[in-house]
């Protein structure tokens, strides 16, 4: 119950922020450049689109949804409530996921991807993933600037493994990179979807756990010292 | 409902918070009283479970503090000195927010705002509320899910005295319902007015335990400040209340009419304050 209201309360935050709108002008303009797109090409150029924006958004906006709330001090509010680390994790990962994967599924039917449940699935674990390290990357920064360095290593890791993907360099053992598992997902023809998924699920696993230490230390941090 | 045993405490290698000792019973209003930096700040993160890595013994609500889970959470409430709020979101967006974090029973947001004047600005968004408007809604965050101990950290700061009437008579009221309240301030009179007890907090630890009452009739009774007329100058004389009879200029100037002002003056927990800990409040 908490869950669906922290989740709740994070759509409110999002939309209220404007980062709803921001995406709706995303959509917009992803959906004019793919019509722009030649048929034969329309699959991958969504593909690229929804990898890079929708199923990563976490890794960016996390840092302004964090920063926003240190700055309004509404973590210490937080911190002396009953809310638990992980109920407050999971619903900014799940608000995130969301949105993403409304944006994605738009981009996902226009780019015309083979299959949509396996094109939402990639889109969702990535989102969690993305968001995690985003997450983990905010809590250590105090400006929008400390985040944009930290999550640099996170956008490296998760970026170049898809990118030789791209270029032709594939390999069965690529699934076992969470990137390259969600851009077979989404593009649609994954060697193995069921590998892609446990991968993807696999590599969720850790990003949570230290998601969520994480979160501790950002209630933490509220009091002035570890919980 | 609050026993704390030689509690230690320290940010760093060197000790800030030293051998404290007190408990605080039901219903108590407890205050916390010192300047800046004097710890009051810290005991009060130590007490509401922000703080785990003390020394000694710190029991709320019948538990160890450090054994506490996030249920803990569910039976207090805490006023933080600067607000935590939403900015985006209107007054009661945030109370009603909040309030459904709680799995117990919460207060409704509008009467907790109509009980500080705030309900006509309650679709007001927080960003356009003023600093003393930020605080009353703050202390009305700390209430919704019906705390059995409550925490205040300076509460009437920066409210002008209208507004800083109307919260410690709600203050007064929580206590009336059989609420614990710790208050951490530096306003001497808000803890003489408001406190059962007080604790005198400096570098760390307490330096003198009472009522207020008891605290300032340690120093004795009042004095008797008086002006009168010498030489077509106005001039000030003061003399214990005790020894009213036996002053020798207060007689005369009585006998000779030449008293223009007189009045008693009782000390005040500031000045109990700067006798016991040799510094100022403010």
């Amino acid at each position: 119950m908490r869950l669906w209201t922290l989740t709740l309360g994070d759509v409110r935050f999002q939309w209220k922020y404007g980062f709803y709108l921001l995406y709706a002008i995303f959509a917009g303009v992803y959906l004019l450049a793919l019509s722009a797109v030649p048929q034969s090409a329309r699959q991958i150029v969504a593909t690229v689109m929804i990898y890079t924006d929708p199923a990563a958004m976490g890794l960016f906006f996390m840092g302004a949804i964090i920063l926003l709330e240190k700055s309004q001090r509404v973590h210490c509010a937080l911190s002396i409530s009953p809310v638990r680390a992980w109920e407050y994790m999971l619903g900014k990962l799940l608000s995130l996921a969301a949105i993403g994967m409304l944006v994605g599924l738009i981009l996902a039917i226009a780019g015309g991807v083979e299959s949509l449940p396996l094109c939402l699935a990639g889109i969702f674990f990535m989102s969690v993933l993305c968001s995690a390290c985003g997450l983990i990357a905010a809590e250590r920064s105090r400006t929008l600037n400390q985040f944009i360095l930290l999550s640099v290593p996170f956008e490296i890791l998760l970026c170049l493994p898809p990118i030789l993907l791209l270029f032709g360099f594939e390999s069965p053992w690529l699934m076992l990179h969470p990137g390259v598992a969600a851009v077979w997902l989404i593009y649609g023809d994954a060697p193995s979807a069921l590998l892609c998924l446990l991968s993807l699920a696999v590599w969720c696993v850790p990003a949570l756990w230290l998601c969520k230490k994480s979160v501790r230390r950002y209630f933490a941090s509220a009091g002035g010292g570890m919980l | 409902m609050i026993d704390i045993q030689n509690l230690s405490f320290s940010y760093t290698a060197k000790p800030f918070i030293t051998d404290v000792t007190f408990q605080v019973a039901e219903g108590e209003i407890f205050g916390f009283l010192g300047p800046s930096g004097a710890g009051k700040s810290t005991l009060q993160k130590i007490l509401t479970g922000q703080l785990r890595a003390y020394g000694g013994s710190v029991r709320v609500l019948g538990a160890e503090v450090k054994a506490h889970g996030r249920d803990f959470y569910e039976r207090i409430g805490v006023d933080f000195e600067f607000p935590a709020l939403y900015d985006k979101l209107t007054a009661r967006e945030n109370l009603r927010f909040f309030a459904s974090l709680y799995s117990g029973a919460v207060r409704d947001a509008d009467a907790l705002l109509a009980s500080l004047a705030l309900l006509p600005d309650a679709d007001k968004k927080v960003s356009d509320y003023s600093k003393g408007m930020k605080s009353r809604l703050g202390f009305l965050r700390a209430l919704v899910n019906d705390p059995d101990v409550l925490f205040l950290d300076e509460p009437t700061s920066g409210l002008d005295p209208a507004n800083a009437r109307l919260m410690k008579n709600l203050i007064l009221e929580e206590k009336g319902k059989g609420k614990t309240i710790i208050l951490t301030t530096h306003n001497m009179q808000d803890a003489q007015e408001l406190c059962d007890r007080v604790a005198f907090i400096v570098g760390g630890s307490v330096k003198a335990l009472d009522t207020p009452h008891a605290l300032i009739m340690r120093k004795g009774a009042g004095i008797v400040r008086y002006t009168y007329l010498s030489d077509g100058c106005e001039k000030n004389g003061a003399c214990p209340i005790s020894d009213t009879g036996a002053d020798a200029l207060l007689q005369t100037l009585l006998r000779e009419g030449r008293i223009r002002t007189i009045h008693s003056a009782e000390p005040n927990l500031g000045d109990i304050f700067m006798e016991v800990t040799g510094r100022a409040l403010e």
